[in-house]
């Protein structure tokens, strides 16, 4: 918002640029806002999230059994019954509590990751896009090829044997994988904005390069950045769910649907349930993430008008 | 046109250097001695040191990284700390499985992706579109560790119909699931890109044009709009197609495909460091091979664009 009113024009032309644009952002956001909630689909895949993110936080309430030491050897890898709503596993453990508490998992590293790729990709992107043309444009580009020149997974894979196996390691890794797309995608962006009005007017009141690129650039590369979070959610976890099955991810006997499915592996001949149990929940997580970054790229498209 | 790739070839060298030394780097901050988790922790000092020496791994890091960067220009990776299998042999023996599978997933990529797509454009709004896009998004959404496990409890176990996992005799039937997998996952994908470009392509004033000048429909949008729908479609087959020519490490691993991606994903557990380099330096070149032989072939379906 500006505040021009005791001031002469020039100051308030000089105010809005230095404040940057957030009064557009904020009726930009709105708007999307106004567009999604016009968008059943988007709208069940919102609600899903939600209803997932709940059971993540709220799990020690709604998990019928502890995950990891209400185990039974006498009742080991029983069909779903109405003791065990999705049966139990090769200690004899709850499975639908198991599933309950591996949400937590696969969200927190979802987001966690994407964080990271966020901070990387952003501020990478940024830089290259502001310094186009020059060294430092041209050494993150260079980088960013050779992440992508060799496959995700065997990086993310590499990194995590390299650092060792364990939570942490996934978020790093799988942030460090997801940030060459990220910073492309800034830096195109930002290529096109630079050359605008507004920043050639911030430039010119003396803004530095800095204030530039964050208060005035960034907040206009919103829209790109938060649908390619929504879905880069959906990619980490379908990747931390690699992860862990491969024995990369969070150690035993903390639950995660990957390593869920690796021990099941060997017991699918006579307790297909233990696959299909954390397989379909993240098939219906992942969906969901999916639903609501479709809805949000239609949402935040300025060329979609309502 | 041949100015530009030459261009090309050049800018893949300093990605390529930067692929070695990444490896080289990665697994030299390892924690551990790749020598002591190859032998062993109980060999004896004098025998670990041996085959330290044997192995060059008493030089210097930059030494040992020259001499492995000028032996893989000559086509030698060195051989494996496990077994001492020549790593190029072991590439060469693999890779076809890799070829083989991923020439099958692509067809059924193709066969089921594209025609989906457009079929749901043509059909926008109604019921076949909706029930497209949702079995498409399904299809995105499910893990390909679930899918090659589900299908082998359906197919394998239950009906019993296929193999469940290894490569057997090297027939067809031991290809079919793991080619299921991966070619479904790469159809719902491209369905969901085909049908997005066509919408967009239909949409174009030639289109209209078209329309107007009363030809058919078939004609409009197999002749017409498909053909300009081409471009964005074969780019993102290509990508595919480099994705699966490095190996699809957790479906050859479920199925027991003795492909190149398992073969990394076995070094890299074992800690093989040569063969992990070496198998990451074979992979880069081999995808960006892809990504060029692409670039070129855009020149034969698309005479708009011009690199010069």
């Amino acid at each position: 918002m500006t505040s021009g009113k005791s001031s002469g024009n020039l100051v308030t032309a000089a105010e809005t640029a230095a404040t940057g644009n957030v009064y557009l952002g904020e009726t930009q956001l709105a708007m999307a806002w106004r567009r999604l909630r016009r968008d059943r689909v988007a709208m069940v895949g919102l609600v899903l999230v939600l209803l997932l993110a709940l059971v993540a936080v709220l799990a020690p309430w709604i998990a019928p059994y502890d995950p990891v030491t209400d185990y039974n050897l006498r009742n080991r890898l029983q069909p779903p019954s109405k003791e065990h709503w999705l049966g139990t596993d090769a200690s004899g453990r709850d499975v639908f509590s198991r599933i309950v508490y591996g949400a937590r998992i696969s969200l927190t590293v979802g987001l966690t990751s994407r964080v990271v790729t966020l901070i990387l990709g952003v501020g990478l992107g940024a830089l290259a896009g502001y310094f186009a043309g020059t060294w430092v444009d041209m050494l993150v580009m260079r980088l960013s090829e050779i992440v992508d020149a060799l496959p995700s997974l065997f990086v993310a894979i590499a990194i995590s044997v390299a650092i060792g196996p364990g939570i942490y390691t996934v978020f790093i890794a799988l942030g460090f994988v997801g940030w060459a797309d990220m910073c492309r995608l800034i830096r195109g962006q930002v290529l096109t904005i630079r050359e605008q009005q507004f920043v050639e007017a911030a430039r010119a009141i003396g803004c530095s390069t800095g204030r530039i690129v964050f208060r005035h650039i960034l907040p206009q590369v919103t829209a790109p950045i938060m649908v390619s979070l929504t879905m880069g959610i959906a990619g980490a976890i379908m990747a931390e769910t690699a992860l862990s099955f491969l024995g990369l991810g969070a150690q035993p006997p903390t639950p995660t649907w990957g390593s869920m499915m690796n021990y099941a592996r060997q017991y699918i001949y006579i307790a297909p349930h233990l696959v299909f149990a954390p397989g379909v929940a993240i098939l219906i997580t992942v969906y969901a993430f999916n639903l609501l970054g479709d809805g949000l790229r239609d949402a935040l498209d300025p060329r979609t008008k309502t | 046109m041949s100015r530009y790739f030459i261009r090309r070839l050049l800018l893949v060298v300093p990605v390529l250097f930067g692929v070695s030394l990444f490896t080289f780097i990665l697994f030299f901050i390892v924690p551990g001695d790749p020598v002591l988790s190859v032998v062993g922790e109980r060999a004896s000092p004098e025998t670990v040191a041996l085959i330290r020496a044997e192995l060059g791994l008493d030089k210097p890091l930059p030494v040992q990284y020259a001499t492995w960067v000028g032996r893989a220009l000559k086509g030698d990776l060195g051989r494996s700390f496990l077994n001492r299998r020549s790593i190029t042999e072991s590439i060469q023996a693999r890779f076809p499985v890799t070829l083989r599978l991923s020439l099958f997933s692509l067809a059924i990529a193709i066969v089921l992706g594209i025609p989906a797509g457009v079929w749901a454009a043509v059909h926008k709004g109604t019921w076949i579109d909706a029930a497209l896009r949702n079995v498409s998004l399904i299809g995105v959404c499910t893990p390909v560790i679930f899918q090659g496990l589900a299908l082998q409890y359906i197919f394998g176990v239950w009906l019993g119909w296929l193999p469940v996992s290894g490569i057997g005799d090297g027939s067809w039937r031991h290809y079919l699931l793991p080619a299921i997998v991966l070619g479904t996952n790469i159809a719902a994908f491209q369905a969901r890109l085909s049908r997005a470009v066509m919408l967009e392509v239909l949409d174009q004033d030639y289109i209209r044009t078209a329309r107007a000048k009363g030809l058919s429909q078939r004609v409009i949008v197999y002749k017409h709009a498909l053909r300009n729908a081409m471009i964005p479609i074969v780019t993102a087959l290509g990508g595919s197609l480099g994705s699966l020519l490095v190996g699809s490490a957790l479906t050859e691993t479920i199925f027991a495909l003795p492909g190149i991606g398992s073969y990394t994903l076995d070094a890299v557990f074992a800690r093989d460091l040569p063969v992990v380099m070496g198998a990451f330096l074979f992979q880069a070149v081999v995808f960006v091979g892809v990504n060029v032989l692409l670039d070129g072939l855009y020149v034969l379906i698309d005479p708009r664009v011009r690199y010069d």
